[in-house]
């Protein structure tokens, strides 16, 4: 809920153009869509799988809660290090700008995997 | 779970990690310049990431939990949602193809074509599942 509210905060800076956020709001556009699409509509299904999908059998629970956590840290910590540093970087490419791009962009990819590893055997027919 | 929804859901995983990858790379690009092959790339991510992870898996989970017939088994449909599985993903290969370099163009038009019918044959089962709860509504996970 969060990240869609930022998300939603963002398109309207985008759109006000205000001089003062000049050009940081015109180079938002990639973090806008990601704000939506990753931290709001795949953050949603990655909490409601986790939650309702089948338990392979009631001993086992939902999987291991650790890989949950380091799945919503690293899918948030992403998020919020693109946020910063893909329009920083586009405005003023710098080393440091480029180095937090690519935490950010490791980071997404870990909490897909982590997401994956969770919850794969617990999409089983019956 | 119906063994296609299983399908569906798995193949959606199977989309989000592929897109992420590809994603990922294009992000080293910007930051780095490395793997030059993902900013020609970036049709097949964006078609990965919304049509074969969240369209998808909605739809594998929306075949499975939305309310059946009365007495109806939870394969009921089954056949035709698989129809959906292939036009699904063949689409999402054939569109991501047609946007990458060195491929017709033709390609995305067909995949975008499938996905189509894909979404069309999923509303024609779907649209009649989806009803208010009455008070004789019974338990419909399986």
């Amino acid at each position: 809920m969060v990240q869609l509210v930022a998300a939603l905060l963002v398109g309207v800076l985008m759109v006000l153009r205000l001089p003062a956020l000049e050009p940081y709001a015109s180079a938002a556009l990639p973090v806008y869509v990601h704000l939506l699409v990753m931290g709001w509509a795949t953050q949603m299904i990655f909490g409601v799988a986790y939650w309702m999908f089948p338990r392979p059998a009631p001993e086992h629970g939902v999987g291991h809660p650790s890989v949950g956590w380091i799945c919503f840290a690293t899918l948030n910590g992403g998020l919020l290090l693109r946020a910063a540093a893909e329009p920083a970087g586009a405005i003023h490419p710098t080393p440091l700008w480029g180095a937090v791009l690519l935490v950010a962009a490791l980071l997404q990819l870990v909490a897909a995997v982590a997401f994956v590893a969770l919850t794969w055997r617990r999409v089983a027919a019956r | 779970m119906p063994r296609v929804s299983m399908w569906l859901i798995r193949a959606a995983m199977v989309h989000l990690l592929s897109g992420a990858l590809i994603g990922a790379a294009f992000l080293a690009w910007k930051a780095a310049g490395w793997f030059a092959f993902a900013p020609s790339h970036l049709g097949i991510h964006m078609e990965e990431m919304l049509v074969g992870w969240l369209v998808q898996l909605i739809m594998g989970v929306g075949f499975w939990i939305l309310p059946r017939r009365p007495g109806a088994p939870a394969s009921d449909g089954s056949g035709r949602m698989w129809i959906v599985f292939g036009l699904l993903n063949g689409g999402v290969l054939l569109a991501g193809l047609g946007a990458a370099p060195g491929w017709p163009g033709a390609l995305a038009l067909g995949g975008r074509l499938a996905e189509c019918a894909a979404v069309g044959l999923f509303a024609s089962l779907a649209w009649r599942r989806q009803r208010a709860y009455r008070a004789t509504t019974g338990r419909v996970l399986v």
